[in-house]
């Protein structure tokens, strides 16, 4: 199991629903958490990695704030059309950190896997071949800093209780694990809580959300 | 190529309140279906729906899970059909009726009030529900004797989107369908296609077993009105459906003041107050052998609100969520004061009206009773909600205007005197020895500049009033207008260096001093304007307006 500390100066992690007033999951939904990981290591096909199993570790608690913004609602082709632009609220959290714990001992697709390409990442960045800013949600909500959650990085956090998204029958939380990104009929989701964890111990991987798709 | 064999129809269908997907308001929804199965249970007696005609009722509630059992497949139709005649009924008198709501049906005015809610949320569009063009009236019971009762008015109902949503549910042969439906806002509030040139594409869609309790969601949730635009939408977090089943009801407003809430967070609180109010639900926590420690079990709320927004002025949009915190003791004792110092208060005023001309000119007069709310409670309704001091932000009550009505805050704040000096005076609602003792010397320090006042003007009430009303002002300006700690410090020790001996400083000055640091100053500036808003000195100084100003 790896660990991945991250952290984001503005992000918003839109529940799926909220689709007027964009509101804010309190931390990053596992598949999230996943298209950061593929894109950190620069992979382009999302199925890639099925299997794997992510979850978030909230270390602080980002304060929530709310900002008009623009959303595109296409009403009409072309793009470019007027009217189809609208402001909305939106819900910002400010000073996210974060630790991504990643396990790919359940993953289908082939070698090498996701643990291992993160970690190369980290050893060897002029390997990896990928393009755009790095984000954790939106293109715009850009990550800070990521670090391999070892050595003085863990002994920096070392001792810091985080809450992290584990899976619990009674969760009162309910995220995606793999989104359907045009409708919703694809979206998959897995039930969990937020519970308090020392870090850097690892949870047990079998309470790590899985990333499944659709059939 | 082998024939494809299509799976049989189901013949039950179980929803799980912590499946995959289910959110707060799936989860309020199916609250909801379990309150109205219990509802049928209890007032369709003998005619029930049963399993196939027999002894077993067609479902089953769990603590975790609602079962609808239809026996055959293709008696799906049927069941569902009658669940959804018996949830969404109109009455004869144009009003919608959700039995799972409640235990006894409430008088009309009330449900005319949850109606006029219901048309700010789930019901807004014009194409969801069927509105009568003129408004009928209806009378809330007389709150005393020569007190008219409080008139609501809304537009009767023939008929909404939810009484014909069991269609969706079925196929031609009565069989419950497999596929995903979508979702739209009247039945999930928020919930919109994201681009209507691709509509098919972009809308929401979800499996049958979310889809009926997002139906629910219209029993299962609370809505009501701020005013005839704004309303707010709560939506209880449901961890358990048996005990669900007596929360719902027991979340109903049952009076004409309880039917007027201020703003979201004041709708949460006032629920879970009722809540822990309800006898009927404390004898049930009893009698299930739980620890019965008060609010402990009262459900967390997430409230949002609905209102006009410039780029959409013909919809009521969502623009903004709160949650409230599940039952804290602590939380609701001090919203339970402000409830009763700052309550919905009803007013009676006098209306006269005239007709015809000259000679023939008769005029009558008649009363008519209205509720007026509170300026104040609403403030302290959302610093308790959100963790902070119940007294913070108070500066914006003296600067702010209020939308609704195009006036300043301020002007209602003689109104809530009486209820600010009983709330200071309450040693419960401070979390620390400072706080008090702020508004405390404040107070002490106006004392001395309205008796130097009127011992300068004692031969001339007029200029003594005149000079009173001016002072009030100065202090007023001095701090709502104070951006810093510095402006802050040197507008209080000003009042302080004026008004003599203060023997309250004397005594406690130590304990003040934190309220003046760097960190603290904000909180200190909105406490020196309450103890200038809540100050009761003789009535020369403060004149107590009358009900007919308002």
């Amino acid at each position: 199991m790896l660990g991945v500390y991250v952290t984001v100066p503005v992000a918003c992690f839109r529940k799926g629903m909220a689709r007027e007033y964009l509101e804010t999951e309190p931390l990053p939904p596992p598949a999230t958490c996943y298209g950061f990981l593929l894109s950190f290591v620069g992979e382009t096909d999302r199925r890639r990695h099925v299997g794997a199993r992510v979850a978030p570790v909230l270390l602080n608690k980002p304060p929530t704030s709310v900002v008009l913004r623009t959303v595109w609602r296409v009403k009409k082709m072309p793009l470019g059309s007027p009217g189809n632009t609208r402001p909305d609220y939106q819900q910002l959290l400010t000073d996210v950190k974060l630790v991504v714990w990643l396990d790919s001992s359940a993953e289908s697709g082939t070698e090498p896997t996701l643990e291992a390409r993160v970690r190369a990442a980290f050893t060897h960045p002029s390997s990896v071949n990928r393009f755009g800013g790095l984000s954790l949600g939106e293109s715009t909500h850009l990550v800070d800093e990521v670090s391999l959650l070892e050595g003085k990085k863990a002994d920096s956090i070392s001792g810091q209780v985080g809450r992290a998204f584990l899976l619990a029958p009674k969760g009162r939380l309910s995220l995606p694990v793999w989104v359907d990104h045009v409708g919703s009929a694809g979206t998959r989701y897995a039930t969990g809580s937020l519970e308090e964890m020392t870090l850097p111990t690892p949870p047990s991987a079998d309470r790590l959300p899985i990333i499944h798709h659709s059939p | 190529m082998a024939k494809v064999t299509k799976a049989p129809a189901p013949d039950h269908l179980t929803m799980g309140l912590f499946g995959p997907g289910m959110s707060l308001l799936h989860r309020a929804g199916l609250g909801g279906l379990a309150c109205t199965l219990r509802a049928m249970e209890r007032e369709q007696g003998d005619r029930v729906p049963t399993v196939s005609g027999g002894d077993a009722l067609a479902w089953d509630v769990t603590e975790q899970t609602v079962s609808l059992r239809f026996g055959r497949p293709e008696n799906a139709a049927e069941l569902l059909k009658r669940l959804f005649a018996f949830a969404f009924t109109v009455r004869k008198d144009g009003l919608i009726s959700l039995p799972g709501q409640y235990d006894i049906e409430p008088p009309a005015a009330i449900l005319a009030d949850l109606q006029s809610g219901l048309t700010l949320t789930f019901l807004q569009h014009g194409k969801v529900r069927q509105l009568a063009k003129e408004s009928t009236t209806v009378i809330y019971d007389p709150e005393g004797e020569g007190v008219p009762g409080v008139v609501v008015e809304y537009r009767k109902c023939s008929g909404f989107k939810h009484q014909d949503g069991w269609e969706l549910f079925v196929d031609k042969k009565g069989c419950l369908v497999r596929d995903v439906m979508k979702v739209d806002g009247p039945i999930s509030p928020g919930t919109v296609v994201r681009h209507v040139a691709f509509t098919a594409d972009t809308a929401v869609e979800d499996v049958p077993e979310r889809m009926l309790p997002l139906y629910f969601a219209l029993v299962g949730c609370l809505s009501l009105p701020v005013n005839r635009g704004v309303a707010a939408l709560l939506v209880p977090d449901v961890q358990n459906l048996l005990d669900f089943v007596f929360d719902r009801p027991a979340m109903t407003p049952s009076t004409a003041a309880q039917c007027q809430i201020a703003n979201a967070a004041d709708a949460g609180l006032q629920a879970q107050w009722r809540l822990r109010r309800n006898p009927v639900r404390a004898a049930r926590m009893q009698s299930r052998g739980r620890q019965l420690v008060r609010g402990t079990a009262i459900p967390s709320c997430h409230v949002m609100t609905f209102t006009p927004t410039p780029w959409a002025s013909q919809q009521k949009s969502r623009v903004a969520t709160i949650t409230v915190p599940e039952g804290d003791d602590k939380l609701l004792d001090r919203f339970d004061r402000a409830l009763t110092h700052l309550p919905t208060r009803i007013v009676t005023r006098t209306i006269s009206e005239s007709t015809g001309r000259g000679k023939q000119k008769v005029t009558t007069e008649r009363r008519e009773s209205f509720r007026s709310d509170s300026v104040v409670r609403p403030l302290i309704a959302e610093n308790l909600a959100l963790g902070r001091p119940w007294y913070a932000g108070f500066r914006d009550l003296m600067t702010k205007i209020n939308p609704a009505t195009g006036n300043p805050f301020r002007d209602r704040l003689p109104f809530e005197r009486g209820g600010l000096h009983a709330m200071i005076a309450d040693d419960t609602m401070w979390d620390t020895a400072g706080e008090r003792i702020v508004v405390q010397a404040v107070h002490e320090a106006l004392r001395g500049r309205y008796a130097q006042i009127a011992d300068e003007n004692k031969k001339n009430p007029v200029a003594m009033r005149n000079r009173f009303g001016g002072e009030y002002d100065r202090w007023r300006l001095a701090f709502a207008g104070s951006k810093t700690a510095d402006q802050f410090r040197r507008a209080l020790c000003d009042l302080f260096s004026r008004a003599g001996r203060n023997q309250v400083l004397q005594k406690q000055w130590a304990d003040v001093l934190p309220m003046l640091r760097q960190n603290n100053w904000q909180h200190a500036r909105d406490l020196a304007l309450l103890a200038l808003c809540s100050y009761q000195g003789n009535r020369t100084e403060t004149t107590e307006p009358t009900p007919d100003q308002e």
